[in-house]
């Protein structure tokens, strides 16, 4: 059975592998027939068992919990809010810059009025970049309001 | 819902299946990752605890037509296996004796080199420990080789001259002797 050249390791391992396959398909009586005559004691071979499926189910859990974390972290700490106020009428969306400037802003105050005496209207395009830009700046809330 | 009879087990029919085995199971399973563990990185506690996780986790799929600890005990294999592969292929660091100059050891590729000699030597002494064990059981002799070889029962059988309860009843006696063997620090 020996020789030069021979993989021991291999023919080891092939043969234990053919006793513990044997060994996990008998029935239940002839496990413990099998395990008693080899002198091993299955109660403790048991509560090996139960051990490995502790550690087994709490890897599990700790692997879903870093997923579940990984997950919360790479999602934006906000979502973006929507800005009601831009779908408002356009004359209601132009009165709100206009108390706007009056009240917190008088540069911009004088844009707008700048625009009015030069009969200039400013467009609804002009009024929603304003708007997303005071709410950009958290001068505005996305319902009209000012801060 | 399972897809049909031949999909794999979903996690929550391989976490019940795992609640309904016995205590010979466990002990089954725990005593075969003693054996598979032999020669691998692996504790055999560490070994059957990653064949579980595998399992419960979904990483390593459960047939359904299996039973489960031959389902345990196919993970177990692989990864022993892949473990003693990875072993041979690992580079073993030799030093010149007499000295504790680290600039003196030497690397060397297994692929070109034996490979580890003190785990060869005691795999070589195991095995003709187990020569010795049946020296004078000349039918447990030739059932191992057949066990080594990959020879089918049938064939091993038709060799040997056995009648299938022989044969049955040799493998039995080698499985029980050379566990026991192992367990009394016979085979080194």
């Amino acid at each position: 059975m020996s020789g030069r050249g021979r993989d021991f390791e291999a023919d080891l391992a092939k043969l234990r592998e053919a006793a513990a396959e044997d060994l996990v398909s008998l029935s239940d009586p002839e496990i413990e027939e099998e395990l008693r005559a080899a002198g091993e004691d299955s109660s403790l071979l048991a509560a090996d068992f139960q051990a490995a499926l502790q550690r087994a189910r709490a890897d599990l859990g700790h692997r879903r919990l870093k997923t579940a974390r990984e997950a919360l972290n790479s999602m934006p700490a906000q979502a973006p809010r929507v800005a009601v106020v831009l779908a408002f009428p356009f004359e209601r969306k132009r009165k709100l810059v206009e108390r706007f400037a009056r009240e917190r802003d008088q540069g911009l105050l004088g844009q707008v009025t700048m625009a009015a005496r030069n009969e200039e209207e400013l467009s609804e395009r002009d009024i929603n970049s304003l708007i997303s830009k005071l709410i950009e700046l958290g001068l505005m809330d996305e319902h009209g309001e000012t801060r | 819902m399972p897809d049909g009879p031949v999909s794999p087990l979903d996690l929550r029919e391989v976490a019940d299946a795992v609640e309904a085995l016995t205590p010979p199971q466990h002990a089954a399973m725990a005593k075969a990752a003693k054996m598979l563990a032999d020669g691998t990185e692996f504790s055999a506690a560490d070994l059957l605890q990653e064949a579980l996780t595998q399992l419960l986790g979904g990483d390593r799929q459960c047939p359904r037509a299996v039973p489960l600890p031959t389902v345990v005990f196919n993970a177990m294999r692989s990864i022993a296996w892949a473990s003693r592969q990875r072993r041979k292929r690992a580079p073993v660091t030799l030093r010149v004796t007499g000295t504790s100059n680290a600039e003196e050891a030497r690397t060397v590729d297994p692929a070109d080199e034996a490979g580890d000699p003190e785990r060869i030597l005691a795999a070589r002494e195991e095995y003709e420990a187990i020569n010795v064990l049946f020296a004078d059981d000349p039918a447990a002799l030739g059932v191992i080789m057949a066990r080594v070889d990959g020879l089918p029962p049938a064939e091993t059988r038709e060799i040997l001259g056995m009648s299938a309860t022989e044969y049955d009843t040799t493998w039995k006696r080698v499985r029980r002797a050379v566990q026991r063997a192992r367990l009394q620090g016979e085979l080194g």
